[in-house]
């Protein structure tokens, strides 16, 4: 399949050059997926799709231009290039604007499941009917609002005018439900649960769909308390939302625009001595994983802080260039944009005592399900909404709560970071992070 | 182009209902970040996405190639789609009958997108961005940010619909950093429509340039609200933020079906007196602009809260057959291969019959809240959303602008709240979009109107 596709490029990337372009870069995908749509407690629609593309990247006197077409037809790519070279013709020029040279990429194993070939409409049918029952089955109190399956086969192929030529292919599964308990007149606050795996035998449809409805059932019956200061217990999906302002700090493009508050501080001590976060594009059976990134350069494991020291940021080539220092294969994006930066698989180091320990030491805290905030990206301040908040007194956890907010500080909460639980979660989908249990000292709670 | 939807509609099989949509949408941008170019894009995505309904089941499929035997291919695989699903519907789908439409709809503004040149843009964009950064020595960051739409499409259906629609939706950013003593305050101005570049007639850019630098800068003074529950008297943007999250949402009929606060509501009271609430694609000019929706039906102006009442859900075919009530014309789907589903389109309160200073006369002590950044809605309605812009109100007056100000509450509650709506009613929402799973362009505001909020202000106290 990916051959097809490089056959029809490699001419585009000659002809190109002879349109004016001095360097090009060519990213194709082609993504096959059957899905099955889920609204209202129900099956809605089924949806076969075939999407096909190609992002073209040109330079001239350091200019750049970008255009994408949704084919692999060569009229309509040429088309494309010439748009893109119009561009970079009038475009500002900047000194680190070069492609990237070819590299030796990693082999990494166990991301095409050929099982994908033979899963039809059927199947992919019969797996989201098996989602929505252990959803329903578990708590008639449920009310999935929608949600999905899909089985999809992703193919990549990137060639530039530097001799990068590289080409991948993947299968991938992605389920997941969104939705909300009711009980009388009590509706709970919405929640959701997904997951996305590379191989036909690591879908767990009933884990998803007990794990949604046990997350919304947790979010009735919520009454307020007091405003108070103490310990606040967040759940890995809720420490992943607070973690995305790390990430944004420790990309390469908002250190260098001066919009990151960790920018003078790489090799600093940021957080406390057993938090370390590492990002691992190369991972074996991850859907997040790939042999190379965006533009073709290798993915690599990456520490971003080691021991509470930030010691990686996340490059792509422009940023490198700029410092003169070797891409970390952190491009991302589809072919219908410029690549941005971001992370791969994303890990937080486990610590050693598990949640229920963790709980059943606590007093004066809240365990947080989801958290509804608008944290400032730069400073880092956050006053978050906490949707189905357990409070904790000596180690019991008591009523659900309502209305109450958290105020803090992301970066101040590395440094208060008492805990992290042994257990990991897996948080796959358009990210792929595996996250624990956070514990955070001196937080203020308002009521 | 047309020929090819036909295809689909002459090709299938007996009993199956078949809609045939062709969607270009070109996507241009060009985007300025402190004195250099950081993008300038042309995406282009085309293609025919084909939704048929057999034997009470949705199949969809879509497809980039544009030819013939790729169509009856793509008709073939939704009906099979369709078909697979069928037999584990609980409930058949059905539809409710429709006005046939037909006809050209052209929306393109005064001054085309498309006469314009990539240079335009990227021009207006550094150009702009340079005025940013000399505006003032304390003024240490910016971006400025053009996109745009144009859309071309072809709706047909096996009810007899055949339309074209051809419209633009450009939008417009500009934000001022600034620094002062270790302080940082930004401030974002942004402005949208459905039209052509006369957007930058009516919003010039030297306007936003003086108007983002001027509050960035006053916000690096400014000290923070006083939390607590407060009058505030909200500009039409917020009451457009607030009726399309915390309250257009929970009307919508797929969410309504699921069991959102406004089930069974239909003909009770959920407002004050002084709210109508209206949710309509007519105004030509604003970026949720619709005159037939996605599946081939009549775009109709919804009153969806009529002095205080809930009157009416936003439907699609099928949640209108299951209420028993006329679809609004309120399906949409953002890119071809994208399957049609409930959204809003312009969205707003009915004015009222003050002028905009009566609503400030008797507040002793207040919020006005003008410009709204993110936020967020839940499916009980609450909500919290920040405030860019707002200032105290002290004795009738408008007194200082305060920051990180964030409004929060139960949506329902703050309009059963509302005591009075000034006649100063505007559309002001047409930048950015509406994400439900995919995107939407929507609009929204309404009149100047007052209520009463939870206001808090201690975010980032320092």
């Amino acid at each position: 399949m990916t051959d097809e596709i490089i056959s029809i490029l490699e001419p585009i990337l000659v002809k190109a050059q002879k349109l004016g372009a001095e360097e090009v870069e060519l990213f194709a995908q082609r993504n096959s997926t059957k899905t099955v749509n889920f609204e209202t407690n129900a099956l809605k629609s089924a949806e076969a799709s075939e999407v096909e593309g190609v992002g073209i990247r040109v330079l001239i006197n350091k200019a750049l231009g970008f255009a994408s077409v949704n084919t692999l037809d060569t009229e309509k790519i040429l088309t494309g290039v010439k748009e893109a070279i119009a561009i970079a013709k009038i475009a500002p020029p900047e000194d680190y604007y070069y492609l990237p040279s070819k590299q030796k990429l990693p082999i990494i194993p166990g991301l095409y499941d050929k099982s994908i070939n033979s899963f039809t409409m059927d199947d992919v049918i019969d797996s989201g009917k098996e989602l929505l029952k252990a959803a329903i089955e578990y708590d008639k109190r449920i009310s999935i609002d929608s949600g999905s399956f899909d089985a999809q086969t992703r193919s990549k192929v990137i060639l530039n005018s530097n001799g990068i030529s590289a080409s991948e292919q993947k299968s991938v599964f992605n389920f997941g439900l969104f939705g909300m308990a009711i009980d009388g007149d009590d509706v709970g606050s919405f929640d959701y649960e997904f997951d996305s795996v590379v191989h036909k035998k690591e879908i767990e449809l009933t884990r998803v769909g007990e794990t949604f409805t046990k997350k919304c059932l947790g979010m009735l019956g919520a009454s307020k308390t007091e405003s108070f200061e103490g310990t606040m217990i967040l759940t890995p999906e809720v420490a992943a939302n607070l973690l995305s302002l790390l990430i944004y700090s420790v990309n390469a493009t908002n250190i260098q625009s001066g919009s990151s508050y960790l920018q003078d501080k790489l090799g600093d001590k940021i957080a406390v001595d057993h938090l370390s976060v590492y990002d691992n594009g190369t991972m074996e059976n991850q859907s997040g994983s790939s042999s190379f990134d965006r533009e073709g350069t290798p993915h690599k494991k990456l520490t971003i802080i080691d021991k509470g020291t930030f010691t990686g940021v996340l490059y792509d080539s422009f940023t490198a260039n700029k410092e003169k220092l070797e891409s970390t294969g952190h491009a991302r994006g589809s072919f219908r944009n410029i690549p941005s930066i971001g992370p791969s698989n994303l890990f937080i180091e486990p610590g050693t005592k598990s949640i229920d320990d963790i709980i059943s030491e606590s007093d004066n805290a809240i365990l947080v399900q989801r958290m509804s905030a608008m944290p400032d990206p730069v400073a880092g301040d956050f006053s978050g909404v906490i949707k189905g908040g357990k409070l904790i007194k000596k180690g019991e956890q008591l009523q659900t709560l309502k209305e109450v907010t958290a105020v803090g500080n992301v970066f101040e909460c590395l440094n208060n970071l008492t805990f992290i639980s042994k257990e990991v979660k897996p948080l796959r989908g358009s990210q792929n992070w595996f996250i624990p249990y956070l514990v955070i000292d001196g937080i203020k709670f308002v009521s | 182009m047309k020929d090819l939807l036909k295809i689909a509609i002459d090709n299938r099989p007996d009993n199956v209902h078949v809609e045939a949509r062709y969607h270009q949408r070109k996507l241009i941008e060009a985007r300025a970040d402190k004195g250099r170019l950081q993008r300038s894009v042309v995406d282009d995505y085309a293609g025919i996405g084909i939704r048929v309904l057999a034997d009470g089941a949705w199949g969809y499929a879509s497809t980039s190639k544009l030819d013939k035997a790729t169509v009856k291919k793509t008709l073939k695989n939704a009906v099979a789609a369709a078909k697979n699903l069928a037999p584990s519907m609980k409930e058949k789908i059905e539809l409710a009958p429709i006005k046939a439409v037909t006809g050209k709809f052209y929306n393109l503004g005064k001054d085309p997108l498309a006469n314009h040149s990539i240079e335009d843009r990227i021009n207006l964009v550094m150009d702009t961005d340079k005025q940013v950064l000399s505006a003032d020595e304390r003024i240490k960051g910016s971006m400025v940010w053009h996109r745009e739409y144009q859309n071309h499409k072809f709706i047909i259906n096996s009810d007899g619909t055949d339309v074209e629609i051809k419209d633009a939706k450009a939008d417009i950013y500009v934000m001022a950093v600034a620094h002062e003593a270790g302080k940082v305050q930004n401030y974002l101005s942004a402005n949208g429509h459905c039209g052509g570049w006369e957007l930058y007639d009516f919003s010039p850019t030297d306007k936003m340039v003086e108007n983002s630098v001027k509050l960035a800068i006053k916000l690096l003074e400014a000290p923070l609200a006083q939390g607590g529950k407060h009058t505030v008297v909200m500009d039409p943007k917020v009451v457009g933020i607030i009726s399309h999250e915390a309250i257009g949402h929970t009307v919508e009929s797929d969410f309504v079906m699921t069991g959102s606060v406004a089930k069974g509501k239909i003909g009770k009271k959920v407002a004050s007196e002084h709210i109508t609430m209206v949710d309509t694609g007519e105004q030509d000019y604003a970026s949720g602009w619709l005159p037939v929706d996605d599946a081939g039906v009549e775009s109709k102006k919804t009153v969806i809260i009529e002095k205080g009442i809930l009157k009416s859900y936003l439907h699609s075919r099928f949640s209108a057959n299951h209420f028993g009530v006329e679809p609004t014309g309120s399906e949409r789907a953002f890119e071809y291969d994208n399957e049609p589903i409930i959204r809003m389109r312009n969205t707003y309160l009915e004015p009222g019959k003050l002028k905009k200073e009566e609503l400030f006369e008797d507040i002793k002590h207040g919020y006005y809240l003008v410009s709204p950044g993110g936020g967020q809605a839940d499916s009980t309605a609450e909500f919290m959303f920040s405030i860019m812009e707002a200032y105290e109100i002290k004795k009738g007056e408008i007194g200082d602008i305060v920051k990180n100000v964030t409004v929060a509450g139960n949506a329902f509650e703050v309009l059963e709240s509302v005591d009075a709506i000034a006649k100063d009613w505007r559309l002001e929402m047409s930048n950015g979009h509406c994400g439900k799973g995919q995107r939407a362009k929507v609009d929204g505001g309404g009149g100047t109107s007052r209520a009463k909020a939870l206001v808090s202000g201690s975010v980032g106290g320092k």
